[in-house]
C-alpha cells in the first residue's frame, strides 16, 4: 500500500468532517465559524453553487430526449433512475449504480449522489419539528430504546437552523408537530383550499396546511426569492432553496477555516491504540489512487446512515473489535425507511374556471393524526403518519396516457386543462427493528478494494396496518369532499424508496445498547460525532433533514464547548 | 422522494416483463429490432403525427419535426418489446393502407388516413380491466398507442409546440394560486 502520510503536522486540522451533505454542510459551517481550522472530506466531484448546476435553465426541447430516461440510462442506473425517472436533467446528481454496487438481501432502493453537497441538491425540501410525541414513543410503547433527549433539549436549535435557512409554511399550533421560525407561506391552490375546508369542517382532528419547505418566498441570506420554476432538483441558480452548496459551505468557505477536499474516500478511522479515540482518518484519493492520512482532535462523520455505519464497520482495530465505536453491536442495525407508498388519487368536477400560474414546487400536508394523546381509536398499530398531496388540473402529459382519437379534436383536448385532480399519500412511521440492517459483505470488495455493504429490510407487520389505514382514510377524506374516479393505490416500492434512511448508529443512554449519548458523542470514543441520519433512535414520520440539521448545530455546539474545557 | 417522482417513475417501470402464452409472439418482440428500417418509415411517420396532431391555428407535428424525435424515442428509450411491435405495426399500417386504398398512407387523402388511424386506434385498445393489464405487461403497450404518447411527448417538449400549442412559463417568477381560466385559455407545458 503506497501511504502518503504527507507529514503528520501538515495533515492535520482541528476537526475533520466526513461528507458534505445536509448534515456535513452544517458542522462545516459551525466548526469553521467557531474558528476551527477543518478538513472537509468527500468521496465524490466538486459541484460549485450555480456553476456546477450544467442543466438549470435548459429547456426541454434542449434535452435530446426530451427529459426521458434512456434504456442505456436504465441499465447503468436500474436503482437511481426510479428517482430520476421525470427528469433525467437530474441524473447526474445521482450515482451510477453498476460502479457502486451493493446487495441487497431483500430488495432494497439505496439512492445516493457521491458530490460535494450529496443529496442536499435533490432532497425533497420538507422542514418539520418532531416533538416529544415522537421523542416519548419508545419509552411509552416499549419499542426498542429511549431516546436521551426530549423536545426542549432540541428546540432552541430548531430556531437556530431555520433561522438561515429560511423555511416558508404556515404556522398551525399543533402540539405534536410545532410550529418554527417560518418565512411567509406559499399558497394552496382552489383544489386543495376546498380539501381543506372539507376535511376541517368534516374531522375535528384534522387540517391540511402548505407543506413547510426550505425554498424562499422572499430572498433571504443573499439567496431566492424562489422563481417556481419546479426545477430544484437540478440545482437553482437563484438559490431559490436550501442545499449545502447554495448555504452552508459557501458559509464555511467564507471563513477561511476550511478545507475541502473532494474525491476522498474515508476507509477508516485511524485509533489511538491507548485511549480508543479517534486520531484521524485513512483515506483514498480516488483520482491519483494514493492512500493518506489526515488527524484531528474531532471528527464529525455525515457520511449517510449506510455509509457512516460502513465506515464504522470497517475501522477494526484491538480496542473496537467489531468496529469502530460498536461496543454495543448495535452499528448498521435498527436500519429505517419511512413508507410511502399508500394513498389515494381522485377528481373533481369543479373548479373548471379556475387555474393556476406558476409552478409552487411543493404540495399540501395533512399532519399525524393517528394515536395522539387521548385519541379513543382502537387502532391495530402504533405511531402515525402525515399525508403529502398536491393537487393540479389534469395537463398533456397526464391525458396523454388516456386520451382517445386522433386529429384537431385530440390536439385540443390534449392541451387544454383538464379535471382538477388531487394525489395523496401517506408519509409513515417505520418501527426500529433490530434484524433490518446493513453489514459488509467478507468476500466481494469494490473497486477500491472495500467491502460490499449488505442491506438485509423490510417493512412489517405494523407499517402494513398503517398503509392499509392510509389507504381508507384517504379515500374517505376525498369522497367526503366530492372527488369522484378514486384510485385507492399501494406501490410495491421496497424500502429505500423515500430516501430516508436512518438508524444504523442509534443515540441512547446505555453504551450497552446505543452507539452515541445525548450529544451524538460516539460512547466508545468521545472526540467522535455522528449527527446524519444514523443517530436516529426512531423515525417519527416527518421528513427527518431538519432534525440531522439540528442535532449537527447542537453537537457542533458541545464539541467546541468541549475542546474549551480540555475534555477533547 | 416528491410526488411527480412517485407517480412518474411508475410510468417509467411499466414496462417489458415475462411472457408464459403466446411464445411465438413473444419471442419475435424479443429480438434485436431492425433499426434501419425505423429510419426509413421516418417519412410515414411524420405524416402519421400529423394526422395526430394537425396544424390548426397553432403548429402541427411536422412544424416541430415531430418524427424525428419520436424516432429518438423508440431508438433511445424503449425496450424491446415496443421497438419491435413498433416496426411491425408501421409495415402493417402500411400494408393495410395499400390493400384498402391501394397507396402508401403517405398518398392518401385526409378521409383515407383518418379511416386508417381509426382502424388501428381501435385494435391497439388494450382488453378492458384486468386482461389488459396481463396484455400490456406481457406483450407492451399497443403500437398505436405508443405512436400516440410518443407524438404528443414530442410535440409538447418541442419548442413551437410547449410555446405555441400550450402555455410555457420559463421564469414564472410568482405563484398565482387561483386565477380564472382566460377564453383559450391552454394548459401549462411543464409541471
Amino acid at each position: 500500500m503506497n501511504i502518503n502520510s504527507g507529514g503528520i503536522a501538515q495533515n492535520t486540522y482541528d476537526a475533520i468532517v466526513i461528507g458534505s451533505g445536509i448534515s456535513g454542510g452544517w458542522a462545516a459551517k459551525e466548526l469553521c465559524q467557531k474558528g476551527l481550522k477543518t478538513l472537509v472530506l468527500e468521496r465524490g466531484r466538486d459541484v460549485v453553487h450555480i456553476k456546477d448546476y450544467t442543466t438549470a435553465t435548459k429547456n426541454p426541447w434542449e434535452f435530446e430526449h426530451r427529459l426521458m430516461p434512456t434504456q442505456e440510462d436504465l441499465a447503468e442506473y436500474p436503482i437511481q433512475s426510479s428517482n430520476f425517472g421525470d427528469d433525467s436533467g437530474i441524473k447526474q446528481f445521482f450515482v451510477n449504480d453498476k460502479e457502486h454496487p451493493y446487495i441487497q438481501e431483500k430488495p432494497f432502493n439505496w439512492i445516493r449522489g457521491y458530490h460535494v453537497g450529496g443529496r442536499s441538491i435533490t432532497w425533497g425540501r420538507q422542514c418539520y419539528r418532531l416533538s416529544d410525541l415522537d421523542f416519548e414513543a419508545n419509552i411509552k410503547d416499549g419499542t426498542a430504546i429511549d431516546w436521551p433527549i426530549r423536545y426542549k433539549d432540541i428546540a432552541p436549535w430548531y430556531d437556530y437552523v431555520e433561522s438561515f435557512i429560511g423555511i416558508s409554511g404556515q404556522a398551525e399550533g399543533l402540539g405534536h408537530l410545532p410550529d418554527g421560525k417560518m418565512l411567509p407561506p406559499m399558497e394552496l391552490n382552489c383544489i386543495e383550499k376546498h380539501l381543506n375546508d372539507s376535511i376541517r369542517s368534516k374531522y375535528k382532528d384534522r387540517l391540511l396546511t402548505i407543506q413547510r419547505v426550505a425554498n424562499l418566498t422572499r430572498g433571504w441570506d443573499g439567496r431566492g426569492p424562489c422563481q417556481y420554476r419546479n426545477l430544484c432538483d437540478r440545482g437553482c441558480p437563484f438559490g431559490g432553496y436550501f442545499s449545502s452548496n447554495s448555504s452552508t459551505l459557501p458559509a464555511a468557505m467564507a471563513t477561511g477555516n476550511m478545507t475541502l477536499r473532494p474525491y476522498s474516500i474515508v476507509t477508516e478511522i485511524i485509533t489511538d491504540a491507548n485511549t480508543g479515540k479517534a486520531k484521524g482518518v485513512r483515506i483514498i484519493d480516488t483520482e491519483t489512487k494514493e492512500t493518506t492520512d489526515y488527524f484531528a482532535r474531532i471528527i464529525f462523520i455525515n457520511a449517510s446512515t449506510i455509509g457512516t455505519a460502513s465506515i464504522l464497520l470497517q475501522s477494526k482495530s484491538n480496542l473496537h473489535a467489531n468496529g469502530f465505536g460498536n461496543s454495543s453491536g448495535e452499528v448498521g442495525h435498527n436500519l429505517m425507511d419511512h413508507h410511502s407508498n399508500a394513498g389515494a388519487y381522485g377528481q373533481h368536477e369543479g373548479y373548471k374556471d379556475q387555474y393556476y400560474k406558476g409552478r409552487r414546487p411543493c404540495g399540501f400536508y395533512i399532519p399525524r393524526f393517528r394515536n395522539l394523546p387521548g385519541e379513543k381509536a382502537a387502532l391495530n398499530y402504533k405511531r402515525g403518519f402525515g399525508i403529502q398531496g398536491h393537487g393540479e388540473r389534469q395537463e398533456w402529459f397526464d391525458k396523454a396516457q388516456v386520451l382517445e382519437g386522433f386529429g384537431k379534436d385530440y390536439k385540443e383536448q390534449l392541451t387544454t386543462p383538464g379535471a382538477w385532480t388531487v394525489w395523496m399519500a401517506g408519509w409513515g412511521e417505520c418501527l426500529p427493528y433490530h434484524d433490518n440492517h446493513i453489514a459488509l459483505d467478507e468476500k466481494v470488495k469494490d473497486k477500491w478494494g472495500l467491502p460490499l455493504v449488505k442491506i438485509d429490510f423490510s417493512f412489517k407487520e405494523n407499517e402494513e396496518h398503517m398503509m392499509k389505514d392510509i389507504q381508507d382514510t384517504s379515500a374517505e377524506m376525498l369522497t367526503n369532499a366530492g372527488f369522484k374516479n378514486l384510485d385507492v393505490f399501494k406501490y410495491h416500492r421496497p424500502g429505500g424508496s423515500t430516501v430516508h434512511e436512518m438508524g444504523t448508529a442509534r443515540m441512547g443512554k446505555d453504551p450497552r445498547t446505543s452507539v452515541l449519548n445525548e450529544f451524538n458523542q460516539v460512547h466508545d470514543a468521545k472526540n467522535v460525532y455522528i449527527t446524519d441520519g444514523s443517530c436516529m433512535t426512531s423515525s417519527a414520520c416527518q421528513n427527518p433533514s431538519l432534525t440531522y440539521m439540528a442535532l449537527t448545530a447542537r453537537a457542533c455546539d458541545h464539541a467546541v464547548n468541549e475542546m474549551k474545557k480540555g475534555n477533547l | 422522494m416528491n410526488r411527480r417522482k412517485a407517480i412518474k417513475s411508475l410510468f417509467v417501470l411499466g414496462v417489458g416483463a415475462f411472457a408464459g402464452v403466446e411464445s411465438f409472439k413473444f419471442l419475435s418482440l424479443r429480438k434485436k429490432p431492425d433499426l434501419a428500417e425505423l429510419h426509413r418509415y421516418k417519412p410515414l411517420i411524420a405524416e402519421l403525427a400529423e394526422t395526430i396532431i394537425p396544424a390548426t391555428d397553432t403548429p402541427g407535428a411536422k412544424d416541430v419535426k415531430a418524427e424525428d424525435c419520436i424516432c429518438a424515442l423508440i431508438q433511445d428509450c424503449s425496450d424491446r418489446t415496443t421497438q419491435n411491435k413498433f416496426i411491425y405495426g408501421l409495415e402493417d399500417l402500411e400494408s393495410y393502407s395499400h390493400s384498402e386504398f391501394g397507396n402508401s398512407f403517405i398518398k392518401c387523402n385526409n378521409m383515407q388516413r383518418n379511416k386508417i388511424l381509426q382502424h388501428f386506434e381501435d385494435a391497439g385498445k388494450p382488453y378492458k380491466g384486468i386482461m389488459g393489464k396481463v396484455q400490456n405487461k406481457f406483450f407492451g403497450k399497443s403500437f398505436f398507442t405508443t405512436l400516440k404518447i410518443y407524438t404528443a411527448i414530442a410535440y409538447c417538449t418541442s419548442m413551437e409546440g410547449a410555446t405555441k400549442g400550450l402555455a410555457y412559463d420559463y421564469i414564472p417568477g410568482g405563484y398565482g394560486a387561483c386565477i380564472p381560466i382566460m377564453p383559450g385559455q391552454k394548459s401549462w407545458a411543464t409541471k
